[in-house]
């Protein structure tokens, strides 16, 4: 794996919370706002499985419209 | 029911001993524990041990084919980072219930350099870094950050938790480590979770610590009441629902609910405490859990460390023997390793790092692994 990487706790609108990696953000703390709005997308993980298939994953990123 | 006493506890001294197996290190924190109370082997009416990492692997009979194979039960028990004190409370209850009345609990363990692993199989799919972390590192983050969020604690009031438990650690000879380490080099430590640096993570070491405890009349059979520490609670909890524990894993509430009911069941409030031995796996949880303990007001342990409150010669010195962080947390060994700190200050031989005047003590494990689940075990000790 990567490092370093974010790691976030995401409150969802809809009241469940969520544990994911952050993405498109600078890996600082002094770049990363708490309570700052997010959107959940789907990417690659980077990772393949025995048959040679992508893993696709869950993956927030800042949501600009929200902000 | 009977009260309880301990009657007999040490621990080795805390490194790495790579040439030593599991039941050995357990067997020496035994035979020590054993002396200290001026007993042997074949005085023990029953056995807990506690270890993590080889708990399918029978630790507690292996020890005493060292020690001496009486016939007597075992139960190997293992419980995340309450293992040790999961193990020493079974004996409690095992005498309190008046099965037994006297009773040795051990607890060992033999740790890897490096970081720890999460529990359970691996998947095809790793999700580490993919899907945040596991690691224990991050739940530490992820615990001091929400502190950060909810009352603005600082990366620097973090590390002096740190700063405070080496200190403390120059004054036990049984500490894996006896240095000091400023707060510029404990903040300039090559970072691992943010807020927490390599000197805010717990020490991997190998260790293991004993205790004999016996039942009142036991222990005036015996002629030990000259020596015995009564524990006046013992407490162990699960953590409670919470709609937020599968995206984080809650060490606070399970810590909270302990201590409500240890001081219930001792009859006693945070005030009355000399001194605490609390989990500092990360320097992040040692300030949580003087909130949690009752030690202060939500949101005030920034300003506790900052006052120096917890240090040596402060209102409620925690962490004397160095913690986690400085003495170092072998997972068996550290729930007895803890009560073995308070009883040597409540008999005061603590030496330079002395409590004086130590009457009542606390001791705090608290663990768990993200997405599965967290334990606590808190233990009120008084000489008498």
């Amino acid at each position: 794996m990567k490092v370093p990487f974010v790691m976030a706790v995401v409150d969802l609108d809809d009241g469940a919370t969520l544990r994911g990696t952050l993405a498109d953000i600078v890996p600082d703390p002094a770049a990363i706002r708490f309570d700052m709005p997010v959107r959940l997308t789907f990417r690659d993980s980077g990772q393949l499985d025995a048959a040679g298939q992508p893993y696709l994953s869950y993956i927030f990123v800042p949501d600009e419209e929200a902000a | 029911m009977t009260d309880v006493y301990l009657v007999g506890i040490d621990m080795i001294r805390f490194g790495r001993f790579p040439e030593k197996t599991v039941p050995q290190l357990a067997a020496e924190a035994a035979l020590m524990a054993l002396d200290d109370a001026g007993l042997t082997i074949a005085d023990m009416q029953a056995l807990y041990c506690g270890n993590l990492y080889e708990a399918n692997a029978m630790v507690g009979q292996r020890m005493l084919r060292m020690i001496g194979m009486t016939g007597i039960p075992v139960t190997n028990v293992a419980n995340a980072c309450a293992t040790g004190a999961t193990a020493f409370r079974e004996a409690w209850t095992a005498i309190r219930a008046g099965v037994h009345d006297v009773v040795l609990a051990v607890g060992a363990e033999q740790m890897g350099k490096g970081m720890l692993s999460g529990g359970g199989a691996p998947a095809a799919f790793n999700p580490e870094g993919a899907i945040g972390s596991t690691s224990p590192p991050s739940m530490f983050a992820l615990v001091g950050l929400e502190h950060q969020r909810l009352y603005g604690t600082t990366f620097e009031q973090f590390a002096k938790v740190s700063v405070k438990n080496h200190h403390h650690s120059t004054m036990n000879p049984k500490a894996m480590y006896q240095v000091e380490t400023p707060l510029e080099q404990v903040m300039g430590a090559e970072m691992i979770a943010y807020p927490n640096t390599k000197l805010m993570c717990s020490v991997n070491v190998d260790g293991s610590a004993a205790a004999v405890l016996a039942s009142e009349a036991a222990a005036k059979r015996l002629g030990l009441m000259d020596r015995a520490i009564k524990v006046r609670a013992s407490v162990m909890t699960s953590d409670p629902f919470d709609p937020r524990d599968l995206a984080a894993t809650d060490f606070n509430m399970v810590t909270r609910l302990a201590a409500d009911r240890a001081y219930e069941a001792a009859g006693l409030g945070p005030d009355d405490i000399d001194l605490i031995e609390l989990h500092d796996c990360f320097a992040t949880a040692e300030l949580v859990h003087y909130e949690n303990l009752g030690l202060c007001a939500p949101g005030e342990s920034g300003r506790m460390i900052d006052a120096g409150e917890t240090t040596l010669g402060g209102r409620i010195p925690v962490n004397m023997s160095g913690g986690l962080l400085s003495k170092g947390h072998p997972l068996g060994a550290t729930g007895i390793a803890n009560i073995y700190e308070i009883a040597t200050h409540l008999r005061g031989q603590a030496g330079a790092r002395q409590v004086e005047g130590a009457r009542i003590g606390l001791t705090h494990v608290c663990g768990g692994a993200q997405d599965m689940g967290s334990c606590c075990a808190i233990h009120i000790l008084e000489k008498v």
